[in-house]
């Protein structure tokens, strides 16, 4: 059973700072030799007033698993009495934990003090805001008290030495004396606790234990980074040769154009913000039948509105192109801060007509830093779109990377013959309509027609035999087989290991060659007594394209496991799906959350 | 255009038996007018790029030298941006008609003249839609009724004012029937850094609702006229 602390960090979007607690947060303890993971920031599709929280799991074993729906600290910097973030979750307190909060507009009732005291919750009122304000003149550090906070109720970083050094790099440029106020505010915050802490130590006595044991594990010899889905998407893009980006502003892709605008430059690369993702997507075809490699950065919305037509061309003029589609709930405008997996239908369909092209699943933040450079490699071997999906979750969410895994996951599938004009050789003629193969013309003869589509489904066959992954089975073949993709990966894995503890005989299927699928790697893995599949969408997407896949058995039969309410799977909800679908196989599905 | 000519304009091109355009159509005086400019401005067939768009001037793509490139409907202009931002040495054309640029491909049409892309851009302007058979076209006048209604009368687009309006550097127009102004029109443009916009009235003589509008009755209705506008650099015309 891994050892976990989750802690959540919230308040009101923009005003109240958690943003930079969290990340400050998440970076003093990567530092410190721990693997921390955030889910994805759990904002809102605004900019100012609304709540906004986050959710970090910090464990000394690297883990990308968010854990049980299960909160054992709490901090709320929200000083106003809307306390929207104890609102949200403190029902998720778990016994004997801790509540830090900003009391300075006023405390939590009485009752609810009571019902917090009674599961040995530690609370800690500190009058962030007010302190902040009156006796240091800077109300804008007022969470940084509650970053100071924080560490000093759970243990970590006791001398302020990590810490201090990020302040001294975030705020050197403010000059000194913003760093040394910074380092006070955070010295007041740890003081508070203190003071809140004496005669009080037996409350809070679960979470404070938790972290101390955590802290011990920590093993700092190794440089690690806190880093978003996205960020680390961009850096793999630009480490395969990735020369050029366009893209249109889009929750949650935004910030990998963004990564991308402030690296590529550097590599004499080029990014382009279209004024719609149509203009974007045409501009990066450009790029590509030009002879560099191109990302586009998108998500649902962006898919639709402006690249499915643009696919069909990069499929049937056979020019690179790789995708990325980070998902979020749909449909239409949907829930755009809101993870979920339910576009891969219409990236498996990727256009109007006969589509060969690839569609690969990032299944974490790490591997998604190297699918991204296997991606360049597929479209140009291969010289169809690729289309990387990811989600909110990854995307935005952030985890602990090593630097030297980032350097040994460096990707030399090898580069192909680029064919680019101007360079000589032959000249071409490139064209979405159908073609003659050595000379571009436009072609509607039957038996030309017949041998060009053969040979672009043709090099769908070779990249089945050639390079398409099995999925991943950590736990080999069993009778009853769990099914994922994306990021549940790590949750369905821990829910999993936790049920074969207790006995059960399941296995794990993680797949990241969603399409096309090799009919056998879905018979050897799947041609069991029971196939569970796990994700997040209405439908069962991946279920129903599973069982499209050709059998000699016959097909596949499948149960669900579905969640499309906007949160993730965690590990006790998927294992309790998955206890309830074992005993009862003619049972269809299990929908959970809402 | 002489096909036994040795021309490197011609080779990897369709002999001009083949071309499918209607007799009298304008688009035949836009590609002399092409060829001859390419030669005397001495571009390389390698490092040339001939954009078409979608509809009958699309097809010119394949009936000249050097590259070829074809892709989506209204497209064509972005497709250019790309291509010139990854290789500036590359000479990129686009030829693509009046619907596919101010229609369909109008938001490409704005993009691409704020953005400024060392590009040129020449637009057969025939005023109808002439592959989809006859549907009213954004430059399509007023004063015409058109074979097949496609809405009510808008106004039309004024393609030079409008490029003007967002930042084109160089505008021009013409008339193909003129082929030597076209030729130094195209010469110009290729001297010129930067994106340059030129209409081309270029009759389409089985669609247009007024048949008579042919290469003659455009040079009875025009003048040549030179203007030309030194703006700052921060270029907004006002």
């Amino acid at each position: 059973m891994t050892e976990r602390l989750r802690v959540v960090i919230g308040g009101m979007q923009l005003r109240d700072g958690a943003s930079t607690v969290a990340q400050t947060f998440g970076k003093v303890l990567a530092r410190a030799g721990l693997w921390v993971v955030q889910m994805e920031p759990n904002f809102a599709s605004t900019i100012y007033g609304a709540p906004q929280s986050f959710i970090l799991a910090v464990t000394s074993e690297p883990s990308e698993s968010w854990g049980d729906r299960a909160v054992d600290v709490l901090l709320e910097l929200d000083f106003d009495r809307v306390h929207s973030t104890i609102d949200r979750h403190a029902a998720d307190l778990l016994h004997g934990g801790v509540l830090i909060y900003d009391s300075s507009g006023g405390e939590i009732s009485a009752e609810d003090a009571s019902s917090f005291r009674s599961r040995e919750i530690l609370i800690v009122p500190i009058k962030a805001r007010d302190i902040a304000r009156d006796e240091f003149k800077l109300e804008i550090a007022r969470n940084m008290i509650g970053l100071g906070a924080l560490c000093g109720v759970l243990g970590f970083d006791h001398e302020g030495a990590i810490v201090g050094k990020l302040l001294q790099e975030t705020f050197a440029r403010k000059g000194e004396s913003v760093v040394r106020k910074n380092k006070e505010v955070v010295e007041r915050g740890r003081t508070l606790v203190k003071e809140a802490l004496r005669g009080q130590c037996t409350v809070g006595a679960d979470a404070r234990q938790t972290s101390r044991s955590i802290w011990a594990g920590r093993n700092a010899a190794e440089e690690r980074l806190f880093i978003s889905g996205n960020g680390v998407m961009a850096m793999g893009a630009v480490t395969a040769g990735c020369r050029g980006a366009a893209g249109y502003p889009i929750t949650p892709a935004s910030a990998l154009l963004e990564h991308m605008a402030e690296w590529l430059p550097s590599v004499h690369g080029v990014v382009i913000q279209g004024m719609s993702e149509k203009e974007a997507v045409r501009i990066a075809i450009g790029m590509s039948y030009a002879g560099i490699r191109v990302c586009i950065p998108t998500s649902g919305p962006g898919f639709t509105s402006g690249m499915i037509e643009e696919i069909g061309l990069a499929a049937m003029a056979e020019i690179p192109l790789v995708v990325v589609d980070n998902q979020r709930a749909g449909p239409s405008t949907g829930m755009p801060t809101k993870s979920e997996q339910s576009d891969l239908r219409i990236v498996v369909a990727g256009s109007h007509g006969d589509v060969s092209h690839i569609v690969l699943a990032a299944r974490s933040i790490e591997h998604s830093y190297c699918l991204i450079q296997e991606a360049f490699c597929l479209a140009d071997r291969y010289r169809c779109p690729i289309i990387v999906l990811a989600d909110l979750n990854i995307a935005e969410g952030m985890a602990t990377l090593s630097v030297s895994f980032l350097r040994d996951h460096r990707m030399n599938m090898g580069w192909e013959q680029v064919h680019a004009p101007g360079f000589g050789g032959r000249m071409t003629k490139t064209t979405g309509t159908e073609h003659h193969l050595e000379t571009g013309f436009v072609t509607t003869d039957p038996a030309l027609r017949k041998k060009m589509m053969d040979r672009r489904f043709q090099k769908m066959h070779d990249y089945l035999a050639k390079d398409a992954q099995p999925p991943r089975t950590p736990f080999g073949t069993e009778p009853i087989m769990v099914v994922t993709w994306g990021s549940p990966s790590a949750v369905v894995e821990e829910a999993i290991s936790r049920l074969r503890d207790e006995g059960h005989k399941a296995g794990l299927a993680v797949f990241t060659n969603l399409w096309p699928l090799h009919p056998a790697h879905v018979a050897e893995t799947l041609g069991v007594s029971q196939v569970i599949v796990c994700e997040q969408n209405a439908v069962g997407q991946f279920a129903q394209l599973l069982r499209g896949v050709e059998n000699e058995k016959g097909g596949i039969r499948t149960q669900s496991i579905l969640k499309y309410d906007g949160l993730p799977f965690w590990v006790d909800e998927v294992a309790d799906a998955i206890r309830q679908l074992m005993d009862a196989p003619q049972m269809k599905e299990v929908r959970c959350g809402g | 255009m002489a096909d036994n000519k040795l021309n490197i304009w011609r080779a990897g091109a369709l002999p001009i038996s083949e071309w499918q355009w209607c007799p009298g159509c304008g688009d035949f005086a836009v590609m002399k007018a092409f060829e001859k400019a390419f030669e005397e401005g001495r571009l390389d067939p390698q490092k040339t790029i001939f954009i078409g768009g979608i509809g009958c001037s699309g097809q010119a793509r394949n009936y000249i030298g050097g590259h070829g490139f074809h892709g989506t409907h209204g497209g064509a202009l972005s497709y250019a941006t790309g291509i010139a931002v990854a290789n500036p040495e590359l000479s990129v054309w686009v030829f693509a008609g009046d619907g596919d640029t101010f229609a369909i491909g109008i938001e490409s049409f704005i993009a691409t003249c704020r953005r400024n892309p060392n590009v040129k851009v020449v637009i057969a302007d025939n005023e109808v839609y002439g592959l989809t058979k006859g549907q009213n076209s954004p430059t399509g006048s007023r004063v015409f009724v058109p074979e097949v209604w496609s809405e009510e009368e808008p106004v039309s687009i004024q393609p030079l004012q409008l490029a003007i309006d967002v930042g084109a550097t160089f505008v021009a127009q013409i008339s193909s029937g003129d082929v030597r102004h076209c030729v130094e029109i195209y010469l110009a443009a290729m001297r010129h850094k930067g994106l340059a916009i030129i209409n081309d009235f270029s009759p389409c003589v089985t669609y247009h609702p007024e048949k008579k509008r042919v290469h003659a009755w455009y040079k009875e209705r025009s003048e040549k006229v030179e203007k030309r506008f030194i703006l700052s650099s921060s270029a907004t015309y006002r």
